[in-house]
């Protein structure tokens, strides 16, 4: 059984429709990213889970089964945190993180036990004593972590947690925020905007477009069989052509022509560390089904090397059936789609 | 139930405005039950009472319904309207001439390197603690019949004779009062401009004079049309001032008053005051579609002032400040000394005798009224304006009974003291309401606030209400907007919250709060002069009692009495927000 079940889901501001019929499964103990552009409702959706919007007539949250679509926050059992993180200024790290287990009517010494070992779990007991403003944003975060986590919530909600951190803090902390996750076995739903982020830490993502869900899976699956062109977009690099798309680097470039192969010019280089970008101009595109004449390659340093590319030179390019995307909406559509697929082979 | 749902077509679905309602626990219950508490109480105290005073004005005199007669009355008899005409005259007039005189002096203390300008700051509020009444009575001692100046220092030059009663005095008066509000809101708006246009102008070699009306007036635009509204509006409904200084030059307020308590005719009355509104009403749309403008032209990248050096601007600046500052020291002056003389200005012998009381309004007792009520404004009124702000701005039930309460909030900024005094006498007064279109009609329960403290009380409250709003609504703008929720995900009740966080957050603010309602229920008179009863005379009426009678000193030294009790408590006030601010670094940056 799905541990948590949103079915049709649709929020209205107004006139304005921030989450248009919403289908997602979460199963227990997973780690979901919703992404999305912003503005596109990842928000909305996260407050609806917590409750703290009431959506449309017709929207139904379920956890466990049982559906809590009309029960206040206060009764769905969650931990959150907020971009902000929302700490109070005004109490220690300590009394933040005590704040939700004061309410809970346990003897002193139990509350005390609790809040230093969710203070352990984050790696920040020896800092209790500190107010908010006397921790960096690293440290902050952590803190409405342990807070979100110390009243034991049966699932944790995180709004983008990371985004107001500086890079290297940032990627320290999802390692961490995941490997907390995992540690608890607690079912988590995390905000971003951030396709790296999303890809590196989520079981699932679920990537969100203008108010709707657009594709919910793994971040292979999400990465290798994107199935509509802004999933394959926003998620990575892509050369979409009519129908079909490749990523870049899985362009094959050879310097003879082969078996259907385009042949290219390289327009400009980028370096990369690693590897480095090529921007081609496709010049025998003599078949209407390329509406866009340019192409991006990306090459290992070994690879280019050994191919002696340099600017202005022609290439030919093989795009891989196997590593092909063909696009949902137009599977039915298999006459326009099947000679550009031939083209590739 | 979800079957039902799932073969709903999609557009049903999508045009469903109808929202799931949630189940309501009994936190939620209280939270939701104090807003409609809220919103009620304004519609008692402020709506009822304002529709009242309507209904008043289309009566005629024997409360029989009239429709507009009373206003076509007023609008086509001239002496009816003279008034309107002297009040829109004296409210231009003051309202320019405040605005000049705080701009410069605003100038002075943001734009240049003059010495000793905390001090001039300082002395620029004074003016705030005293009621409109002390000026009158100052300039009366200076300029008045037998003023000092008028009689050339009592006979030993030529005396000069400024026809002080009338416009002159009233105006006078007025700038006083108005200049430390004009002087403030233009502080801001200077302190506010972006220094990138300043740069820009001296890249083009732009003079002193072009670069003070291309740059510096434009910048200032919005604030200086604030200032002047301010300045209007206060000049328009005050009623201190004309009382003392006004002659046979008859004011709105002066109006009202005399229709009701002189001519017993209410219906008159209510026309007038509801005439009253509506330049405040116009002038306060106007600010805040105004005001909305402003807040888009600064922006974060904005630049602050850097002042250059330039000893003889400053000097310039240094000798305009201590000119202003002379003119509010000597005013002090005039209504200080007659207070300390046997009779001012025959008998110049040292007495303390004015200062009793006993002879003209039997002791202290208004004194200590006003500051009964001033105590009980300020501390209930406090707390029934920050929670109401709070309930508005950090709830997410009822959005639509929040936005009413909103609404109702702000309202009073546009209702003069007057008005609202006059809408309570015939809302409290009234023995039963009919019910429209029935023959039931129901008594009064409030009509029990009648006489006592308490009605002084609430139309304190009300008439403070709004700025007290904008202070509380701004202070917890600042506060985290997940506050509430996050204490919601916990299970924590919000009043949990508001106590831990909300309160101790916004202590400053709360203590501003107090301290607006606490100086300004010591010095209203517009308010409370149609609302107090013998026994509950506050200080501010018995002055202008005691002016009526004859008795300048004695009305001197009550206004400086409370001008007084108001610096102590500001003092106070200063004092213990030093030791907050000082409690509160510890977790602060
Ligand atoms: N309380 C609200 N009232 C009106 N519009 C809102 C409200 N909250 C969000 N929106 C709108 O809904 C859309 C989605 O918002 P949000 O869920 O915050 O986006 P995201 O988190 O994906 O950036 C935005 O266009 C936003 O302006
Ligand atoms: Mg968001």
């Amino acid at each position: 059984m799905d541990f948590l079940k949103i079915e049709n889901v649709t929020k209205r501001f107004g006139n304005f429709t921030a989450l248009k019929q919403i289908d997602l499964n979460v199963q227990k103990g997973e780690f979901v990213c919703l992404l999305g552009p912003s503005g596109c409702g990842k928000t909305t959706l996260l407050r609806v889970i917590a409750g703290l919007e009431e959506p449309s007539i017709g929207s139904k949250v379920m956890i466990e089964g049982k559906d809590i679509t009309n029960l206040p926050p206060a009764k769905r059992d969650f931990g959150i945190v907020f971009q902000s993180y929302a700490l109070f200024p005004n109490l220690t790290a300590f009394q933040n993180v005590a704040y939700g287990l004061k309410n809970k009517k346990l003897p002193k010494q139990q509350i005390k036990d609790k809040v230093m070992e969710s203070l352990a779990l984050v790696n920040l007991d020896h800092l209790h004593n500190r107010y908010p403003s006397q921790l960096s944003g690293g440290q902050q975060q952590r803190i409405a972590l342990a807070r979100a986590l110390a009243i034991s919530p049966s699932f944790l909600l995180l709004d983008e947690p990371l985004s107001a951190l500086d890079a290297k803090v940032r990627i320290k902390l999802r390692m961490e925020i995941r490997n907390l996750q995992e540690k608890l076995g607690i079912t988590t739903i995390m905000v971003t905007h951030d396709q790296e982020e999303a890809l590196s830490m989520g079981d699932k993502i679920a990537v969100m477009n203008n108010a709707s869900l657009e594709q919910l899976g793994s971040p292979q699956e999400i990465y290798e069989k994107p199935i509509t062109p802004f999933v394959a977009d926003f998620i990575g690099t892509v050369n979409t052509f009519k129908g079909v798309a490749i990523r870049p680097e899985h362009v094959k470039l050879h310097t003879e022509p082969k078996k259907s192969t385009l042949a290219a010019t390289v327009d400009t280089m980028e370096f990369r560390g690693s590897s480095y970008r090529l921007f081609l101009n496709i010049t025998n595109a003599a078949e209407d089904h390329f509406d866009k004449d340019t192409l991006i390659a990306d090459l290992t340093t070994s690879e280019m090397n050994r191919l002696q590319i340099q600017k202005g030179r022609e290439l030919f390019a093989e795009m891989p059936e196997k590593h092909v995307i063909t696009y949902k909406e137009q599977e039915d559509e298999k006459t326009t789609v099947q000679p550009i697929a031939a083209n590739f082979k | 139930m979800s079957k039902q749902y799932t073969v709903q077509s999609p557009e049903v679905a999508l045009n469903t405005k109808k929202k799931v309602k949630q189940k309501t626990s009994f936190v939620d219950l209280l939270h939701k039950t104090l807003i409609v508490l809220m919103v009620l109480g304004l519609v008692v105290a402020l709506i009822f009472p304002l529709i009242q005073l309507i209904l008043v004005s289309l009566q005629d005199r024997s409360g029989s319904f009239v429709g507009l007669e009373n206003f076509i009355n007023y609008f086509t008899t001239s002496s009816l309207i003279q008034p309107l005409f002297n009040t829109l005259f004296v409210a231009s007039a003051t309202g320019i001439i405040s605005v000049t005189l705080g701009f410069f002096y605003a100038y002075a203390l943001t734009r240049t390197n003059m010495p000793w300008k905390p001090f001039f700051r300082y002395v620029a509020f004074v003016p705030l603690f005293a009621p409109t009444m002390m000026y009158g009575i100052g300039l009366v001692h200076l300029f008045g019949n037998n003023g000092v100046v008028t009689t050339g220092f009592f006979g030993m030059f030529q005396g000069i004779d400024i026809n002080l009663y009338g416009p002159v005095g009233i105006i006078i008066s007025l700038i006083f009062y108005t200049f430390p509000q004009t002087f403030l809101l233009l502080t801001i708006s200077l302190s506010n401009t972006d220094y990138r246009l300043y740069e820009a102008a001296d890249s083009l070699g732009s003079g002193v004079v072009k670069k003070f009306f291309s740059v510096t007036l434009p910048s200032v635009k919005y604030g200086l049309f604030s200032a002047f509204i301010i300045g209007f509006i206060l000049s328009f409904t005050d009623f201190g001032a004309p009382i003392v200084v006004g002659g046979d030059f008859k004011v709105m307020a002066v109006d009202i008053y005399q229709q009701v308590v002189g001519q017993f005719n209410m219906s008159m009355g209510a026309t007038v005051g509801v005439i009253l509104i509506i330049p405040a009403v116009i002038a306060f749309i106007a600010d805040q579609l105004v005001q909305r403008k402003e807040s888009s032209s600064i922006t974060a990248k904005s630049v602050s002032y850097k002042i250059k050096e330039n000893p003889v601007r400053d000097r310039v600046y240094f000798t305009y400040c201590l000119l202003i500052m002379g003119a509010i020291f000597l005013l002090m002056v005039a209504v200080l000394v007659p207070t300390f003389v046997k009779y001012w200005p025959y008998d110049f012998s040292f007495t303390t005798a004015h200062f009793t009381f006993e002879n003209v309004i039997g002791g202290f007792k208004p004194y200590y009224t006003s500051l009964l009520m001033a105590v009980i404004t300020a501390t209930a009124g406090t707390l029934i304006v920050f929670i109401g702000a709070y309930l508005i701005e950090k709830t997410r039930f009822m959005r639509t009974t929040r936005k009413v309460g909103y609404l109702f909030s702000i309202m009073p900024l546009a209702l003069p003291g007057l008005a609202i005094g006059l809408a309570y006498i015939f809302f409290f007064n009234q023995a039963e309401f009919a019910i429209p279109f029935t023959n039931i009609a129901i008594t009064n329960p409030l009509q029990g606030l009648y006489g006592t403290i308490w009605i002084l009380v609430l139309a304190n409250l009300i008439h403070f209400y709004a700025v007290n709003f904008f202070t509380a609504t701004t202070a917890l703008k600042k506060l985290d907007k997940e506050f509430e929720p996050v204490s919601e995900s916990m299970n924590v009740p919000f009043y949990k919250t508001f106590v831990r966080v909300t309160v101790p957050m916004s202590l400053p603010a709360i203590l501003e709060m107090m301290v607006y309602f606490f100086v300004n229920s010591m010095t209203t008179i517009s308010a409370v002069i149609f609302l107090y009863s013998p026994d509950t005379r506050p200080a501010s009426v018995a002055i202008v009692d005691m002016v009526g009678a004859g008795n300048m000193s004695a009305a001197a030294a009550m206004a400086v009495i409370i001008l007084l009790t108001n610096i102590v408590v500001r003092v106070a006030y200063e004092f213990i927000t030093k030791k907050v601010r000082k409690r509160a670094s510890a977790w602060q940056q």
